[in-house]
C-alpha cells in the first residue's frame, strides 16, 4: 500500500497511462486529496494557466484515478501533531504524512519540502524512486 | 515570523530578491511598523528545490506542457489567487 498526495495524482493523471508506473497497485489517499486536486485545477483554469477544457478533463481523470479514499479515526489528531513537528502552520500536507504513518506505509509526493520535513516521521519517497 | 534580512540569510539570496518575491505574491507578508514580516516556512519552501524528479514515463503529458503541480498546490493551500 502507498499513500499518494495531490501532486502525485495530478502528475500521474497528466501523463499517458501514468498509473502504470506504480508496481504496487494499492494506492490510497485521505479525502482531502480530491478536494486539493480539484482546487488546484480550478485555480489553474481561472488564472488562465490551463485551458478550461483540459482542467475539466483532468478533474474527471482525478475522479477516475485508481486511488482509494482512506480515512482513519486518529487522522485529525495525528495530522495536528505532525504539522507541529514538521513546522507547518497548516495541516494539509500533514494529513498525508499522518495517514502513511498510521497505516505503516510509504507516502509518495513530488513536494521536496514535504519530503524533507517529514523524513523523521514517515517514509516519504518521490515517484521516481519507486 | 521573520524579517526580510533574516529571510534573505535563510534563503541565501539578497534582501531585494526577498522583496521581489513579496511583490510577486510568492510570499505572504505583514507589516509591523516599518518592518516587513514573512512566514519562515514559506521562505524555506521558496529557497529549497520545489519538486522531486518526475519519473521518465511521466515527462510527456497529453496536456502538452504540464503545470508545476507542486507550485500550484502550494499556491492553492496559501489561498493566493
Amino acid at each position: 500500500m502507498l499513500v499518494v498526495d495531490a501532486t502525485v495524482v495530478l502528475a500521474a493523471c497528466a501523463a499517458d497511462d501514468g498509473f502504470a508506473h506504480f508496481a504496487d497497485p494499492d494506492l490510497v489517499a485521505p479525502p482531502l486529496m480530491w478536494s486539493e486536486a480539484r482546487a488546484v485545477l480550478h485555480e489553474l483554469a481561472r488564472r488562465g494557466d490551463l485551458p478550461a477544457a483540459q482542467a475539466r478533463r483532468m478533474r474527471r481523470a482525478v475522479d477516475r484515478a485508481p486511488v482509494a479514499e482512506q480515512g482513519h479515526p486518529s487522522l485529525g489528531e495525528t495530522s495536528w501533531d505532525i504539522a507541529d513537528r514538521m513546522g507547518l502552520s497548516r495541516t494539509y500536507a500533514a494529513e498525508y504524512v499522518a495517514l502513511a504513518r498510521l497505516l505503516g506505509c510509504r507516502l509518495v509526493t513530488l513536494d521536496a519540502d514535504i519530503a524533507r520535513r517529514a523524513r523523521r516521521l514517515a517514509v516519504v519517497v518521490g515517484p521516481a524512486e519507486l | 515570523m521573520i524579517t526580510v534580512s533574516e529571510a534573505a540569510a535563510l534563503a541565501g539570496v539578497g534582501e531585494e530578491t526577498v522583496r521581489r518575491w513579496v511583490r510577486a505574491g510568492r510570499l505572504e507578508s505583514r507589516r509591523d511598523g516599518p518592518r516587513l514580516l514573512l512566514h519562515r516556512e514559506e521562505v524555506e519552501q521558496l529557497a529549497a528545490p520545489a519538486s522531486l524528479p518526475l519519473p521518465r514515463d511521466w515527462r510527456t503529458s497529453w496536456l502538452g506542457t504540464a503545470p508545476d503541480w507542486v507550485a500550484a498546490l502550494r499556491r492553492s493551500r496559501r489561498g493566493i489567487r
